[in-house]
């Protein structure tokens, strides 16, 4: 509850009679002053009064130790039409609430802070503390998200707004993005192609850079970490600038680096799972007028090795790993830095430049940016140099969207927009026969409008996305899909050197979602129907080969169609003093849903297809029709007593249309339980929690056997316990955390883990974590 | 930016494409190393007679091979030379020499149902092979053999080149792993099968 309204100053350099609304995230402290804040959106040109006026907020005192989150709004008008003055104005605070509550989707904010407490580790893994969300492991020192079930290539990474473009289709191609490098992690759980574009069936994780500096002089953060298991340390500076000289012009760079060893499971070391990985980024953000420009750079730089136990060649070498309690070789395998073959080297660029200026019609912005992802793979060969897999991926893309003003008609407050995106990419391979190289462009058209009716909000979307492809083959690569029947050579170009051969689609998306406050504050009930579409990805339509991560014999087909997801989420949030819930359950109709599955004869049998290397189990992508439906619950009690818990859990099902049947990869049903201890401050600490954890994690055991290559694994608990607190240092903030994860060292194996054939999940690691702010 | 210069976003975009997707690659080739071995050549020499050559071949790497059956007479010794080649390449490459020279990192099983040797127990055997040659280690390297053949019959021949590079420093090529096929099977033995092929045989 608010106590001290503030006064807004209307802004000298605003354009003439503009009217303007913002939205001010700030931070709450106990005592009910605003720690700080920063700006959601609104014109830019009444961002810096925004900010100072938020700042100068009083609530209500509530207690505790941690800030609450809050958004505020304020609408500006010129002085004429004021009416407390000619040049001072009451600020009107429309609703104060968590934005997540706001968004007619089920979504979660890992903020600032919580993205400090989990410095070192991946984006798959920080994102893992939301319900819903999991993680692929692969079997190298590399990890991927899952959402509600769906793995990356059915997610939408989306970095400063612009869509994240990697080699994602590969199991062991982890993401590319840095997650230190965030102010906020966002996570859409649930289909919002409607808002974010083609590839959100599962959900989407936008990764926001923390706003620049505004004020005079230089500040940041510095970070330093440590995990026990593979004695990996981190290291990580974040430096912020802004000369008094020059007013407007903000500055950055920032770094981070890890070195790891090879990790250990409770029994073994996993042989060759070092890795190295560094980040680095600069951005110059210079504001003149009503108009913000900003260019941005980031560099992903990673070095990880792959597990020696995975080198399973052969079908029959996977039926052995799996009667084995520790790997073939294991022995010999040692706590080593060094990374021999097989490894992989990726690296990732994104330039962007972006300009977003606001006026009296609204607000524009227009973003500019460019990737290469460049992955190499580096197999184990006799006498080779060079890499086995060698991908380089360049993609171009343009965005332009205009939102409106916030506009007062009828009973509602409209908001809305219209947006247009473009994309070009291409990629280039080179190496053992697997996929050609291809040269894409899309397109997409969206528009979105919401009504603010007092205690209700209603939101309509609507998105059209178009995508061209033409894959470009060798001779070589081109008979032998000719050989297998899986392309037709009416259907392409064929053509000296390469045969091209293209392909096109066009899909829609829609989105209507309602919120209702139930009780204003209290209890929130919200509904989002949502679609979500997705292309065919290359490796879909033209894979041919042994697949890298997998003892079968992989095909692809390029007749496929788009993959469109129908479906809703019914969410119910509470926020009382001494319980903090939130309730989503959902279910969707997958329409030609893409999945990769083993090719069966008219025997009954899986084909088996003979190469030099052996006899592998043909799998085939193929369009079946599928059901998804689960939950996710999160829980707090007593979130402001000296001891609290929470708990956090999602179960997911995803089967096809008239069967029963888990599809291979479906996670498992998990619970996570924590028991919170928050002891009184002593000394300069503040806001000490100590934590007892439990993740317990059920059997996948839905899954037909014969769809996949073994059994699926038990089901396990980890036991896991932390401590993190607060120092004022000076009126500065350095924070200090413990964490043990899988405390009593138990042998577990993930069903949606690539180690789960071989060996042994990772087994205890306790991270150290030091963070200062300056 | 305005409506009418949206028309140009796709002929911007597509100005820059570059030629390494769609253009010459100098022989329509993959360029990187990957030793791909294609082609397996077993040629069997009596004492005092002329050698035959039998193999098994998928030239187009996409699991359609050719595969000869292997006849040998009965009561009669051999040698055995063993061949790999890449047909992918044009000529042929011969792989032979680089799997020769680095003999520390590489062994052939040959196992099957008629085969009974260092790697192998079936019992009948048409087949009776034994290790002809070793790498710098003293250690049975496999590219030749000896091969005494008994009684007419039928049965096949699976031979297995392991690839067994050093782990983390320490060699994983070590003694008795012909042993531990013998009696466990090829699930048995660390590294990765280069090749992994079976040939029908028969005895006559």
């Amino acid at each position: 509850m608010l106590v001290r309204p503030a006064t807004l100053r209307y802004p000298d350099e605003a354009p003439p009679e503009a009217h303007g609304t913002t939205r001010v995230r700030v931070w709450v402290r106990p005592d009910g002053t605003v720690e700080r804040a920063e700006m959601v959106d609104g014109p830019v040109g009444f961002h810096p009064e925004s900010l100072r006026a938020a700042g100068t907020l009083l609530f209500e005192p509530f207690d505790g130790d941690a800030s609450r989150v809050a958004v505020v709004v304020f609408h500006f008008a010129p002085p004429e039409d004021a009416v407390v003055s000619d040049d001072e104005l009451e600020e009107v605070v429309v609703h104060a609430g968590d934005p997540d509550r706001e968004s007619m989707a089920s979504q979660h904010t890992i903020d600032d802070e919580a993205i400090a407490r989990t410095a070192g580790l991946d984006l798959a893994n920080t994102v893992a503390k939301v319900a819903g969300a999991t993680v692929a492991s692969g079997s190298a020192d590399v990890s991927k998200p899952i959402l509600r079930g769906q793995p990356e290539r059915r997610l939408l990474v989306l970095v400063d707004g612009v869509r994240h473009e990697g080699q994602k289709w590969g199991a062991d191609h982890g993401t590319e993005v840095d997650p230190f490098s965030a102010g906020a992690i966002t996570v859409v759980r649930g289909a919002a192609g409607a808002r974010f574009g083609p590839d959100a069936i599962g959900g989407v994780l936008q990764v926001d850079a923390p706003p620049m500096r505004d004020t005079p002089g230089v500040g940041g953060r510095a970070a330093l970490g440590f995990s026990s298991n593979g004695l990996r340390p981190f290291a990580a500076l974040r430096l912020d600038g802004q000369p008094a000289k020059v007013p407007g012009l903000s500055l950055r760079l920032e770094g981070n680096a890890a070195v790891g060893a090879a990790r250990e499971a409770p029994a073994y070391v996993l042989g060759n799972t070092a890795s190295r990985v560094w980040n680095l980024g600069a951005a110059v953000q210079y504001a003149w007028r009503s108009t913000v420009f900003t260019v941005r750079w980031r560099h992903h730089d990673l070095v990880a090795g792959a597990f020696y136990g995975n080198r399973i060649a052969t079908p029959e070498g996977l039926r052995d790993s799996l009667t084995r309690d520790i790997p073939q070789g294991a022995e010999n395998w040692t706590r080593s830095y060094d990374i021999e073959r097989p490894y992989q080297d990726v690296e990732h660029d994104t330039v962007m430049a972006k300009a977003a200026s606001a006026g009296t019609w609204g607000a524009f912005e227009a973003t500019y940016a460019f990737q290469l992802n460049r992955r190499r793979e580096f197999d184990t060969v006799r006498t080779a140099t060079g890499p086995q897999f060698d991908f380089t991926l360049r993609t171009h893309s343009l965005e332009a969207s205009w939102r409106h003003s916030t506009v007062h008609r009828g009973p509602a407050v409209w908001a809305g927009g219209l947006g247009v995106q473009g994309q070009f990419q291409e990629n280039v391979y080179d190496g053992l026969p697997l996929l050609p190289n291809h040269r894409a462009f899309g397109f997409g058209l969206y528009g979105w409008e919401r009504a603010s009716l007092g205690r209700a909000d209603l939101e309509i979307a609507a998105r059209y996305d178009h995508l061209t492809r033409t894959a470009f083959f060798t001779e070589n690569d081109f008979s032998r899909h000719v050989r297998r029947g899986t392309l037709d050579e009416s259907a392409c170009d064929v053509g000296d050197p390469r045969t091209r051969c293209p392909s096109g689609w066009d899909t829609g998306s829609v989105a209507v979602g309602a919120l209702v406050h139930v009780v204003p504050e209290h209890v929130d009930l919200k509904l989002d129907l949502s679609s979500a579409s997705r292309f065919p990805s290359p490796d879909e339509q033209y894979l041919i080969g042994t697949s890298p991560s997998l003892p079968v014999y992989a095909l692809g087909a390029p007749d496929l169609g788009v993959e469109t997801t129908w479906g809703g989420t019914l969410t119910l949030g509470m926020q009382w003093p001494w319980i903090h819930t939130e309730l989503s359950g959902y279910g969707a109709f997958i329409d030609d849903y893409i999945a990769f599955v083993p090719e069966v004869g008219d025997d009954g049998e899986v084909v088996i297809d003979v190469l030099s290397r052996g006899a592998f189990p043909r799998f085939r992508y193929e369009a079946v029709d599928a059901t998804t439906f689960g939950a996710e619950a999160t829980l707090s009690v007593a979130p402001d007593w000296w001891m609290g818990l929470e708990a956090r859990g999602a179960l997911v099902r995803i089967q096809p249309v008239g069967s029963m049947d888990q599809i291979v990869g479906t996670p498992s049903d998990r619970m996570h339980l924590e028991l919170i201890g928050r002891p009184p401050d002593v000394g300069p600490s503040r806001g000490l929690e100590i934590g007892v954890s439990a993740e317990l994690v059920r059997r996948q055991d839905g899954v037909d056997p014969r769809q996949d290559l073994a059994p699926t694994p038990e089901g396990y608990v980890l036991v896991g316990a932390r401590a993190d607190a607060s120092f004022d240092l000076r009126g500065r903030t350095m924070r200090a955390g413990i964490e043990v994860h899988n405390l009593l060292n138990t042998a577990y194996r993930d069903v949606t883990s690539l180690l789960r054939y071989t060996a042994d999940s990772p087994g205890r690691d306790v991270r150290l974590r030091l963070s200062f702010d300056f | 930016m305005h409506r009418s210069q949206l028309k140009y976003l796709p002929l911007a975009l597509v100005l820059t494409a570059c030629d390494d997707v769609d253009g010459h690659d100098h022989d329509g080739h993959n360029h990187n190393e990957h030793e791909v071995i294609t082609t397996v050549r077993l040629t069997f020499t009596p004492d005092g007679g002329s050698a035959t050559t039998f193999t098994w071949a998928d030239p187009e790497d996409d699991g359609s091979p050719v595969i000869d059956d292997i006849t040998l007479s009965a009561d009669t010794q051999y040698t055995l030379a063993i061949a790999f080649l890449n047909e992918l390449e044009d000529p042929a490459e011969d792989i032979t020499e680089e799997v020769e020279d680095e003999g520390v990192e590489h062994q052939v099983f040959l196992t099957g149902t008629g085969v009974e040797g260092p790697a192998s127990a079936a019992s009948p055997a048409l087949i009776t092979v034994a290790y002809a040659d070793q790498d710098d280690n003293g250690l049975p390297l496999g590219l030749e053999h000896t091969v005494s053949v008994g009684a007419a019959g039928t049965g096949d021949l699976q031979l297995v080149l392991a690839h067994l590079p050093e782990e983390d420093g320490a060699a994983v090529k070590v003694d008795g792993l012909a042993g531990d096929v013998k009696s466990d099977g090829l699930g048995a033995i660390p590294g990765e099968a280069d090749v992994d092929v079976t040939l029908p045989l028969t005895v006559q």
